[in-house]
């Protein structure tokens, strides 16, 4: 029997000082897979702003261009650098919907969490955090245990639904945290449901 | 972040930005100068114009007495920097003064600052303000690339928008409506499985 996806969250991030790395979380019937997408990186961003701002002035000076159009230019330029240094930024192309489970599992970066080494489970949005926090525990073979925490950032578009309902931004991120937390109870078998927590 | 988004927006900036640039190779516009003319030397300001328009130059000595300055052609320029001899379209001798001209054609021209014969070995001073009302071709070309870029990334950007949205929805689709999206089961074996979202 083959292994069933079962829903789809969309842009789970965890942060590093210097990276962001965007996942998108399927959870199958058996697992989680965390499956990468693209990383963005504020150093190569900064970069790409002061190359942009080195170009503009550069230009500026080149051209010999009269009035404001030096400053146009140069902040054009510091907007377009970050924009250019994205292409530089690894990433996935993912097709969530053709591509089966063990696929996404094979694909450079994916996180692969069967249910079966799942220890713990927290879903929260905890004080001065504006995103909810995805906590997951599991076991490792060698007999540890590691916890892996994610931010839960939904869809811009979904979250501009939301607020146009006239839901505060906590209420929105809340009720994300709660369809989440259904997600997982919906996925989780039963005997995997039972012994692990999905809080709060 | 969907790459035609992405498109789209790289294409509006770049229209914005090419639109800036043309305005302001268009529009009439005005360029202050705030020169030190060396002593025994001489000073140019070089500009370009598309077609035949008319340009002035308003100048204030600061220091250093009379200057003279010329409106010259690109070939009355060349011939000025090879023999020394200035000939030109407009002259004017005087502390301050007006220079206005229509120019013949499109092209390049300069605009030439020098001492006065007997003050040739003074520093001058001079405030100068160009007014010019014709294409700058420099402006014009740059903001014209600039729309250009715009229209068609714009254009690519959009038609795979619209590849994108003809197709159907997928689950990453879905959950930009819906937050969280669930996948639809599987088919029986032996029937035709529809997209998931």
């Amino acid at each position: 029997m083959t292994e069933a996806k079962v829903a789809f969250i969309p842009r789970v991030v965890g942060s590093t000082r210097a990276t962001d790395r965007f996942y998108g979380l399927v959870l199958t019937d058996t697992r989680a897979l965390l499956v990468f997408e693209w990383a963005f990186n504020r150093v190569l961003s900064l970069a790409g702003m002061f190359g942009g701002l080195a170009c503009g002035v550069v230009l500026a000076i080149v051209l010999n261009a009269p009035g404001t159009t030096p400053v146009y230019l140069v902040l054009g330029l510091m907007i377009l650098g970050p924009l250019v240094a994205r292409v530089f930024m690894p990433r996935n192309k993912v097709d969530y919907d053709a591509m089966t489970a063990e696929g996404l599992a094979r694909l450079q970066g994916t996180i692969d969490i069967p249910y079966a080494s799942l220890v713990n489970l927290s879903i929260e949005r905890p004080n001065r955090r504006v995103f909810p926090r995805l906590r997951l525990e599991r076991a490792e073979a060698s007999g540890g245990r590691t916890t892996l925490a994610f931010a839960l950032r939904p869809e811009p578009a979904w979250f501009r639904a939301r607020r146009r309902e006239g839901l505060k931004p906590t209420a929105v991120h809340e009720a994300y945290a709660a369809d989440v937390r259904k997600a997982f109870t919906t996925a989780l078998p039963p005997e995997v449901a039972s012994r692990v927590r999905v809080s709060p | 972040m969907r790459s035609d988004r992405a498109l789209i927006g790289i294409a509006a900036f770049a229209l914005v930005f090419g639109l800036s640039w043309l305005a302001s190779g268009i529009a009439p516009h005005s360029t202050d100068h705030n020169l030190d003319v060396p002593a025994g030397d001489y000073y140019h300001i070089d500009f370009a114009y598309l077609y035949a328009a008319p340009v002035s130059a308003t100048y204030q000595v600061t220091a250093g007495g009379p200057a003279r300055v010329y409106l010259m052609t690109d070939a009355q320029y060349s011939a000025f920097t090879t023999t020394g001899t200035a000939t030109d379209l407009v002259y004017s001798n005087a502390s301050s003064g007006t220079l206005s001209a229509d120019l013949p054609s499109g092209g390049t021209y300069h605009l030439v600052i020098r001492h006065e014969v007997g003050a040739l070995n003074t520093v001058l001073g001079i405030d100068v303000t160009m007014n010019y009302s014709s294409i700058s071709p420099t402006n014009f070309g740059i903001g014209f690339a600039g729309l250009l870029i715009g229209v068609v990334l714009g254009g690519i950007g959009l038609r795979r928008r619209a590849k994108r949205l003809a197709q159907p929805a997928s689950v990453v689709d879905a959950a930009e409506s819906q937050g969280v999206a669930y996948f639809r089961p599987p088919p029986p074996p032996g029937q035709g499985g529809g997209p998931n979202g």
